[in-house]
């Protein structure tokens, strides 16, 4: 896949928590999630399919999300996805985690 | 098996609505009808290495690669039959040899004596000699007279209790209670206190101690 040059990739692991706080705001499916992701960003990240639905799978094995089949509003059947409890909390650890990291390469990058 | 079917067509219909909406998305944003389903395609990756990916996310992937490697193998050694005997026929004297040798050190070094404590229990002589204490063949402790044991199993301090044995086994012919009919079965001259040296029991009958001695009873043992 072709990707532009303006666009980043994304770091390992943060994938996870990106789809987790997308679904905070409610039941979702793969597409959406992607869409959510990319627009929210400004365009800036751009989700791997390659990556989308094994983290989805594996977030599901988790508990963390847990999928349902719904219809959307135009009358399609997709798979939505919606955050668990456990998955919530999963959320604020992971978002703690990558502050730590965020501001950890900040140091690096702009020492005080 | 079925669940796993089941999930399988799940996923193709999950991708499936996926690269859906994708089409509407690239026909709004001015694809042509036609090329949508392409450009969709392009912009989702490779449908089957994504499935594949997240099939291993199910857990149940090695399960299924090992059921992939053994049905390889079958064919691999069909494709073969002659390497396939000879591999399948070393195993099997491979195979017998040992289960050969083992038996034989299992019966001889690793099972126990079926009497009550066999590692307390001490045997005088080799045990294999039959015959009487003039005889002995070569002149060694082997074979111990009547007197000899009565005199060591009176005056024993050592041991918790001495029985002797009768070299030989006698060959006789015996009617077991309930049948008309004699069968032959083995008999041993034992010394009264066999059995509770030995801590064992008769399957039936009752078994004799020093005191009943003098008392003759055949009894069934093993």
């Amino acid at each position: 896949m072709a990707k532009e040059p303006n666009r980043v990739e994304l770091l390992q692991g943060t994938l996870d928590m990106l789809i987790l706080r997308t679904l905070l705001f409610g039941p979702m499916h793969g597409h959406g999630i992607t869409k959510h992701i990319q627009r929210t960003s400004d365009d800036m990240l751009r989700v791997d399919h390659g990556s989308l639905y094994p983290a989805l799978h594996r977030l599901e094995r988790q508990s963390w999300i847990a999928s349902k089949w719904q219809s959307t509003e135009r009358g399609r059947e997709m798979k939505f996805y919606r955050l668990t409890a456990a998955g919530r909390r999963q959320l604020l650890v992971e978002e703690s985690k990558w502050k730590q990291l965020a501001s950890a390469i900040a140091r690096v990058m702009r020492p005080a | 098996m079925w669940r796993r079917k089941r999930r399988n067509q799940d996923l193709e219909r999950e991708i499936r609505g996926h690269l859906e909406l994708e089409e509407e998305d690239q026909r709004n944003a001015g694809v042509t009808p036609d090329e949508a389903p392409y450009a969709a395609r392009r912009a989702f990756g490779n449908v089957n290495l994504i499935k594949e990916v997240t099939r291993e996310m199910w857990g149940w992937t090695s399960l299924e690669r090992l059921g992939q490697d053994l049905r390889y193998a079958v064919r691999m050694l069909r494709k073969s039959p002659v390497f396939t005997a000879v591999a399948v026929l070393s195993l099997a004297l491979g195979i017998g040899a040992n289960t050969a040798i083992f038996s034989l050190m299992n019966a001889v070094m690793l099972r126990s004596l079926p009497v009550q404590e066999p590692d307390r229990l001490v045997l005088f002589g080799a045990g294999k000699w039959g015959g009487i204490t003039d005889d002995l063949p070569n002149r060694s402790w082997q074979l111990f007279s009547y007197p000899f044991y009565r005199h060591v199993q009176q005056k024993n301090q050592v041991f918790s209790g001495v029985a002797a044995m009768e070299s030989m086994e006698n060959d006789v012919r015996a009617v077991v209670s309930g049948n008309n009919q004699s069968e032959p079965v083995s008999a041993r001259l034992v010394s009264g206190t066999y059995f509770s040296v030995l801590g064992v029991n008769a399957v039936t009958g009752r078994i004799f101690t020093m005191p009943k001695i003098r008392r003759p009873a055949a009894i069934r043992w093993r």
